[in-house]
């Protein structure tokens, strides 16, 4: 069984995510937070095996934020979820050593990523 | 447009015609975005490119939506600025919504989830258009978080302050069997037109 946070401001993409993921591994943990700071209270409570990180969120962003949860959790597997497709989000996932995952969420997608 | 037009902005043929094709770029990713989301194919109409008055803007779209407009607003900032709005006319959005989310869901549900699902898909509709043509041009532009507006075509304009000048882009996208469409717009100042006069230009004459 493995443990995964959903970090996005957004419900309905927690939602979408949250269900792809869950129909195929029913036994798997998925946590969610709304924002970096919820996000870090619950790392601080637990540790996750899969991390999603949308960029565009009240507060810090998600790149920002990616370095403090890998220093949590240095084994995590975590991944950039956004929009925004633009050159220099690709570079700052390349300096963290993370992929992307492009929204809009589709099942093809999220599995590829998570197994 | 008349020359003396306040809001015309001089563009000659073959700079209309490459702001027209990195338009034409950024809506179909818009659209093939969109198709992903709700797992249909969707029709994008040949994109109509002018610079207007908000007053002109307010009157194209209220002839074109019949009436109240759901829209989707976010700030675009970096090399050019503008609030960047997707609108769609108020009696669709919930088929939108319906199609998105699952078809289990109770209309109660999906009411109760209408705006910020709609706020979800602008986020991703106007990110992968503004983020296509910031690639093309070669610019970078920082994205505010979105937000929701829905009334008159006069009310979600209106909300805009100070602003002079819109880029107006209509592109009709339509989903086959569902009778969705909705209009994209990009409302900036004069010293980002200016600026972005300056980078088709400068794209223009890269290919002559």
């Amino acid at each position: 069984m493995k443990s995964m946070l959903i970090i996005d401001d957004s419900i309905t993409s927690r939602m979408m995510l949250k269900s792809i993921v869950s129909k195929k591994h029913s036994d798997w943990k998925i946590c969610e937070a709304g924002n970096g700071e919820e996000a870090l209270v619950q790392v601080n409570q637990q540790s996750f095996d899969i991390v999603t990180v949308d960029y565009n969120m009240p507060g810090m962003d998600g790149l920002t934020l990616i370095p403090l949860l890998q220093e949590k959790m240095p084994d995590a597997k975590i991944a950039l979820l956004t929009a925004n497709i633009q050159d220099y989000i690709q570079q700052g996932a390349d300096d963290l050593g993370i992929p992307i995952i492009h929204k809009p969420i589709t099942p093809a997608k999220v599995l590829d990523y998570v197994g | 447009m008349s020359a003396d037009d306040p809001f015309a902005i001089a563009l000659n043929p073959l700079e209309m015609d490459s702001l027209s094709e990195v338009i034409n770029i950024g809506m179909s990713h818009a659209a093939t975005a969109l198709g992903e989301m709700i797992n249909e194919r969707v029709q994008l109409d040949v994109p109509e490119v002018r610079f207007l008055s908000c007053d002109d803007v307010i009157e194209q779209l209220n002839n074109l939506s019949g009436g109240n407009v759901s829209a989707v607003c976010q700030r675009f900032d970096g090399s050019i600025g503008g609030d960047a709005l997707l609108l769609f006319p108020e009696d669709k959005s919930l088929d939108l919504v319906r199609l998105l989310l699952s078809s289990d869901m109770s209309l109660e549900m999906l009411t109760q989830l209408e705006q910020e699902a709609l706020t979800e898909v602008g986020n991703i509709i106007l990110n992968a258009c503004f983020g296509k043509i910031a690639n093309s041009l070669n610019i970078t532009m920082e994205s505010t978080l979105p937000s929701y507006l829905m009334g008159s075509c006069e009310e979600v304009i209106g909300n805009l302050d100070d602003q002079t000048r819109v880029l107006f882009m209509r592109v009709d996208f339509s989903v086959p069997n569902h009778d969705i469409r909705g209009f994209v717009t990009f409302i900036m100042d004069i010293e980002s037109t200016e600026i972005l006069h300056g980078l088709i230009s400068h794209l223009a004459t890269r290919y002559q």
